[in-house]
């Protein structure tokens, strides 16, 4: 609960010692990433409520919502990883299973929180590479993840969105809901990130999920609860941006 | 993550063990007829396991080729097992659900056979077949429904295989410790033979994974980073070397069966599949087997449509509708109902976001699993069509 506040993702890159694993990966000794996350500086959130004008003219207030994520992984810019060699054990990604370029968790962050606080959230080891992109792992709450809010169930949802909102044209406040139990990837573009043996041996990134359009093409007056969960947890992936610090 | 490695390690250390057991295994007692059996085992694969009291050799695979193509396996002379395993569909029918030599329709459509030796459990939600031997003779005599027709015509059967030359010569060759009779273990013993032998792994994603980088085509490579991916969940049930799961091997002692609810009904808000297709739940009568089928592999996929147990679903495209739903939805009919709200639903089947692309992406990779050699290599074709 300490760690509430987190719509940006920052994830700094530190070198370290780790022992060479010859058979596993192709990483070099001493390359180490810490996961951070930071809360975004955002529009405001007044009144424990954030406000959107959607592209459909809706005005919306949203005055809960929460989203569950699992893990947060480097995309190497080969397009698909170079498996080195046969192994079938090796494709599969198992829930919670962190690797050199993955880290795997159980979180549900509030969608409201107030900008500033910092969360380390874990620690990569990626080999030297380019990297294109980062990824956030969206995905249903466990029982056991942390930041559960007592407010609403979260468990077995990945997203929870709820609020007023004034249809185009109309006047007067309808309330709404959304959530869905889809999964989801954010998968934010980066510079790309180049890390190698030697010279840069350092470097935090930081994800943010941009805040304008959460709510676009969302007709909310039409759609049913779990249309606009999905709605709004694509316009949540699609904003994902990522920049090196 | 080290010790992820380690255990890795320790895995094909296990591995390298038990292939050199099975070097010393030429020690043990054993039929000199099995040890001739030469696998063509693809790279990566293990060997199937093989009763014990039903040894590999050639004639019996040869034989049990003869069987699986012979129409005087059925009551009335029209159909063979080949008739619903078509060898260019992956030894699949191309039907929703199966049709019997009597015209009866079998409540369920016909599974590929690519690679069923290394099956746990046979047919679509059935814990207690395991035995392909066992299997075989459902479709000859059964009778709800009927497949081949057999039943009260065994003698007949026997009688008829009995006078053809082909099978005088070759039981014998294929069975000497009985001295080649011809009776319905043998005739199951030799039809399972040739199964094991129904290997199929030389599809472009095999050659990928043995080094050849451009047998695959960008977007297959990026349809397979989404399906090994936790977003997709697909190799949780569709996973190991077969893409599928409860499979089993030459040496593997502990053999898991396991069967899934993937949303498909809901006819009654409470989770309910359409009889007589409940899954597990028509064998175990228990509660939480409702809806619970084998994930099947998804080799040679691309050809052996329509999907599913009841082939329900046309095409690929909406196999993955279905999964990204979260289950599926009937509007209207008989069997209306939300599939995502199944309660016996598996928890790896929530749904997801994909977008068009990435769609085409997944279909490319999933089209990448055909192995096209495996639909028209000779050794598995029915051998009745050329002259004997
Ligand atoms: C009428 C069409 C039909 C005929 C004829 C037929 N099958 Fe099948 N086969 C099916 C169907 C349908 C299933 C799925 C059965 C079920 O789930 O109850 C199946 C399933 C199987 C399976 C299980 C595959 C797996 O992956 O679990 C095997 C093995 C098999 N058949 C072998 C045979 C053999 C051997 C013969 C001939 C003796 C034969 N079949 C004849 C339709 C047929
Ligand atoms: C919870 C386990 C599970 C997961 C996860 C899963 N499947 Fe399946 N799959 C099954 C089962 C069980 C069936 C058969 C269901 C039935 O007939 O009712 C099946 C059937 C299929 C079929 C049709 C097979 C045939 O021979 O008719 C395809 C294609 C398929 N799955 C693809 C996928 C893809 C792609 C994914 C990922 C998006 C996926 N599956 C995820 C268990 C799973």
């Amino acid at each position: 609960m300490a760690f509430r506040p987190m719509i940006l993702l920052l994830v700094s890159l530190l070198i370290a010692f780790l022992s060479p694993l010859v058979a596993c990966g192709e990483q070099e000794e001493g390359i180490e990433v810490a996961v951070l996350w930071e809360a975004p500086p955002g529009p405001p959130v007044e009144r424990n409520e954030r406000r959107f004008t959607s592209d459909l003219g809706y005005q919306i207030r949203l005055t809960h919502g929460y989203l569950s994520s699992q893990s947060v992984e480097l995309v190497p810019c080969t397009g698909a990883v170079r498996r080195r060699s046969f192994s079938w054990v090796r494709e599969a990604q198992a829930h919670g299973i962190s690797s050199p370029t993955r880290l795997g968790f159980a979180r549900v962050d509030s969608l409201l929180a107030s900008p500033g606080s910092l969360v380390h959230l874990g620690t990569l080891a990626p080999p030297p590479g380019s990297y294109c992109a980062l990824t956030l792992g969206l995905r249903v709450a466990d029982e056991d993840a942390e930041g559960l809010p007592g407010e609403v169930d979260m468990v077995g949802k990945t997203i929870v969105v709820g609020g007023f909102y004034v249809a185009p044209g109309g006047v007067q406040e309808v309330a709404f809901e959304g959530e869905t139990t889809a999964s989801a990837a954010a998968k934010a573009a980066l510079g790309p990130l180049v890390l190698s043996g030697e010279g840069s041996r350092r470097a935090t990134l930081v994800l943010a999920l941009e805040t304008e359009r959460w709510f676009d093409g969302a007709d909310l007056a039409n759609l049913s609860r779990e249309q606009i969960g999905r709605v709004v947890l694509q316009n949540l992936s699609a904003a994902a941006k990522a920049s090196a610090r | 993550m080290r010790s992820a490695c380690l255990l890795l390690h320790l895995f094909f250390a296990a591995l390298a063990l038990s292939c050199d057991k099975d070097s010393l295994k030429t020690d043990l007692p054993s039929s000199p007829a099995e040890d001739s059996y030469v696998w063509k085992l693809p790279s990566g694969f293990p060997k199937p396991k093989v009763p014990a009291d039903n040894p590999m050799n050639t004639a019996k695979v040869e034989l049990g080729r003869r069987l699986f193509y012979d129409r005087r396996l059925s009551g009335n002379g029209t159909y063979s097992c080949g008739s619903c395993h078509e060898q260019k569909r992956a030894f699949t029918d191309g039907r929703g659900v199966a049709l019997g030599s009597t015209g009866e329709v079998h409540p369920r459509g016909s599974m590929s056979l690519a690679n069923v030796g290394y099956a746990a459990a046979l047919t679509w939600a059935n814990p207690l077949v395991t035995t392909l031997e066992k299997q075989a003779l459902t479709p000859m005599f059964g009778e709800a429904p009927v497949e081949l027709g057999l039943a009260g015509k065994e003698e007949e059967l026997l009688e008829r295989l009995r006078r053809e030359p082909l099978y005088q010569k070759l039981f014998p060759e294929a069975f000497p410790e009985v001295g080649g009779t011809i009776n319905l273990d043998t005739i199951t013993k030799a039809i399972a033979a040739f199964e094991r032998t129904l290997i199929s792994g030389n599809s472009p994603y095999d050659r990928y994974l043995a080094g050849d980088q451009g047998a695959m085509s960008e977007s297959a490579l990026r349809g397979k980073e989404l399906f090994f991916s936790e977003r997709l969940e697909c190799f949780h049930c569709h996973g190991g070397f077969l893409l599928a799961d409860s499979v089993t091997h030459d040496g593997k002692v502990m053999d898991e069966v396991m069967f899934h609810n993937t949303g498909l009904y809901n006819i009654d808000g409470q989770g309910g599949y359409p009889a007589p297709n409940r899954g597990v739940l028509e064998i175990s009568n228990r509660p939480e087997d409702m809806g619970r089928f084998k994930a099947p592999t998804l080799r040679n996929i691309a050809v052996t449509g329509p999907y599913m147990h009841d082939g329900s679903i046309a095409t690929l495209s909406e196999v993955i509708d279905h999964y990204a739903a979260g289950g599926r939805t009937i509007a209207t009919g008989p069997y209306a109902g939300d599939g995502s709200k199944n309660p016996y639903k598996s928890e790896f089947v929530t749904g997801f976001l994909l977008t068009p692309q990435e769609k085409l992406d997944l279909i490319a990779f999933l089209e990448s699993l055909t192995d096209t050699d495996f639909l028209v290599d000779p050794d598995f074709s029915d051998p009745w069509l050329s002259a004997p």
